[in-house]
């Protein structure tokens, strides 16, 4: 574990810059709404689309309310709801992958062909279709965004399966007499660990983009609600008088978050590739 | 049955599908296994040595199946067993040690739970005893500092202690049989000789009947007590080893004795070989299966006709050669 994380970091300024800045948004996240004096909902007439200062580093939006402490709630809504989606996303995606793998035959035809007609939509078309359905607001965006990358995680799963079950080592262990449970538990899961936290990172920021695109649209979180989406949403006709910063800062939020985790999710896949060459690493003789 | 038999085989028959149609792998094998004897299989590769192992576990998987035969292990046909059942048999009452310790043993997992493993599996020791009993095990195959060795990963040790690690998982559960299936192939000369050294002392202290499938020569005059002769998916000679090795009665072990090499070979002379190849096992000739290659056969019709029958030499019980000119082949080498 250690030497997983010192590798991590030796990979180099953007790494290290990139874990640095995600950290400084899920600092806000967790700090702005608790520590910040301003509430994120609280609206002050007095103070309508007030360009960013030390009394708000973010400005006002029109209706007064600080942008900075909407920033900061909606750094929470949008990495706990990419944190939800891709956990279960990954849960759900690993059962379906391991079963078909596992089953083969019919249950796996039935399982893959279900998952290659979700694939055949366009993520967002497909998670729209089942936030709509569902009646817009973030628990049913969530849901829709989940489902949109359940058969990404399934195909991934289902082909580790069916790399790790050819190996000798599993079939040693087979002709030991070792069942099909204790065969997940000791040869599979732990041998497709690190490709599922591979694709789990590289899907995170584009989960927390559909979640956002969904809030813009309306479909997601609804108005008052400090989503960086629905936030953009609000920003944008005072962005056509001159008051960019309303919709400027969600968006660099946003592309703060989904940049920091796809250098990060690079790195990790370097680091976590046996077939990779760890460089300096001690230990591998 | 000999009354101290404990794996009886008989008539087993093992088919894979194939595109160019059915391969007989395995074609009416039959041996009895005593308490504790080494019995060696040897032939070239495709002579059917894997798919009787695997046959005997009960691994032949599609486009393979075993179409006929039993496997009489403690009383009781291996092949009417659910697989339920046979999951407890496996590991437990017939083991097996693999030629690549390194791909059998999960590099991610520590060695000692991989030992302990198969102690939990097959029992009800608590978690402390087996991992108790699996340090005593990394002890019992030689290992230096068994205790370092239960929390080293595979990568840190050599292969042959790895190897030694393989052996102490097979035998972990004191099982009546153990199939080695060429244990010493990927190891290099000295190691060789140590896990032999090994693997007899501790089966001899458990009392162990053992498999040994290889294609070694040496190794068969080093390890075992009788050995058979595997051509084409049949048995082609069955005896002690002793005798088989020294008055081999087909023509296919007498070449294949005759071409391993020995130190007091003429230099000059070329090694002698056998030509051609096995037939495909999807296209069996009608006759012998080896007559086509037989330096003995000659242009015998006989050969070329008739599959011929498993028989008992003259005064040898214990004995079988599946020749029809064994006594011919006997002369020629005594």
């Amino acid at each position: 574990m250690r030497r997983t994380r010192r590798a991590l970091l030796r990979g180099g300024g953007a790494t290290v810059a990139a874990a640095a800045v995600l950290g400084l948004v899920v600092a806000a996240a967790a700090a702005v709404p608790v520590l910040w004096p301003h509430d994120a909902m609280t609206t002050t007439f007095g103070s309508i689309l007030e360009a960013p200062s030390l009394a708000h580093p973010m400005g006002t939006d029109g209706v007064g309310r600080d942008v900075l402490a909407r920033f900061g709630e909606g750094a929470r809504i949008s990495l706990l709801i990419g944190l939800v989606a891709v956990v279960t996303g990954a849960l759900a995606g690993l059962l379906i992958g391991l079963t078909s793998g596992l089953a083969g035959g019919a249950v796996d035809e039935v399982l893959m062909r279900v998952m290659d007609a979700l694939m055949a939509f366009p993520t967002l078309m497909l998670t729209m279709a089942v936030t709509i359905s569902l009646g817009s607001g973030l628990p049913s965006a969530t849901a829709g965004v989940t489902i949109g990358t359940i058969p990404w995680f399934a195909r991934v799963a289902r082909s580790e399966t069916l790399r790790i079950t050819a190996l000798p080592m599993v079939e040693a262990a087979v002709a030991l007499g070792m069942g099909r449970a204790r065969l997940i538990r000791a040869h599979v899961l732990p041998h497709m660990v690190s490709v599922l936290v591979v694709q789990a990172t590289a899907t995170y920021g584009s989960v927390i983009l559909s979640v956002a695109a969904l809030g813009f649209l309306g479909l997601g979180a609804r108005v008052p609600t400090p989503e960086w989406g629905a936030m953009i949403t609000e920003g944008m006709e005072p962005a056509l008088t001159g008051a960019w910063w309303v919709a400027f800062f969600p968006g660099l939020g946003m592309l703060i978050v989904v940049t920091c985790t796809s250098v990060l999710s690079d790195r990790i896949r370097d680091v976590l590739d046996p077939r990779g060459s760890f460089s300096g690493v001690k230990g591998v003789t | 049955m000999k009354p101290d038999t404990v794996l009886s085989v008989k008539d087993m028959h093992t088919v894979f599908a194939t595109p160019g149609g059915t391969a007989h792998a395995i074609r009416g094998v039959s041996f009895d296994l005593r308490r504790g004897e080494r019995l060696g299989i040897v032939g070239e590769s495709g002579a059917g040595k894997s798919a009787l192992v695997l046959s005997l576990l009960g691994l032949v998987e599609p486009p393979g199946r075993v179409a006929g035969g039993s496997v009489w292990l403690n009383g009781r046909d291996l092949r009417t067993l659910s697989e339920r059942q046979m999951r407890r048999v496996r590991g437990k009452e017939i083991s097996i040690v693999f030629q690549d310790p390194l791909t059998a043993l999960n590099p991610v997992r520590r060695i000692g739970p991989q030992v302990a493993e198969v102690l939990l599996m097959h029992g009800d020791l608590s978690r402390k005893q087996a991992r108790e009993r699996a340090v005593g095990l990394l002890a019992d195959v030689e290992l230096p500092e068994p205790e370092k060795c239960y929390a080293a990963y595979p990568h840190e040790l050599s292969g042959g202690m790895r190897q030694r690690v393989m052996i102490a998982i097979a035998l972990a559960n004191s099982p009546d049989v153990l199939i080695a299936d060429e244990p010493t192939t990927a190891l290099d000369a000295t190691t060789q000789a140590q896990i032999i050294t090994l693997l007899n002392k501790v089966i001899e202290e458990r009392g162990t009947a053992v498999v040994m499938i290889t294609h070694n020569m040496g190794l068969v005059a080093d390890f075992c007590d009788t050995v058979q002769v595997m051509y084409a998916g049949e048995v082609v000679e069955y005896g002690s080893r002793d005798r088989l090795l020294d008055r081999p009665a087909h023509p296919y072990t007498a070449a294949l004795l005759a071409s391993v090499p020995a130190m007091d070979a003429r230099r000059d002379l070329p090694l002698p070989a056998l030509s051609g190849l096995p037939p495909s096992l999807t296209d069996l000739p009608e006759g012998c299966a080896f007559a086509p290659r037989c330096p003995l056969e000659g242009e015998r019709g006989l050969c070329r006709t008739t599959r011929p029958a498993p028989r008992i030499l003259d005064g040898e019980p214990d004995r079988m050669s599946m020749c029809h000119f064994s006594a011919e082949q006997l002369a020629l080498t005594s």
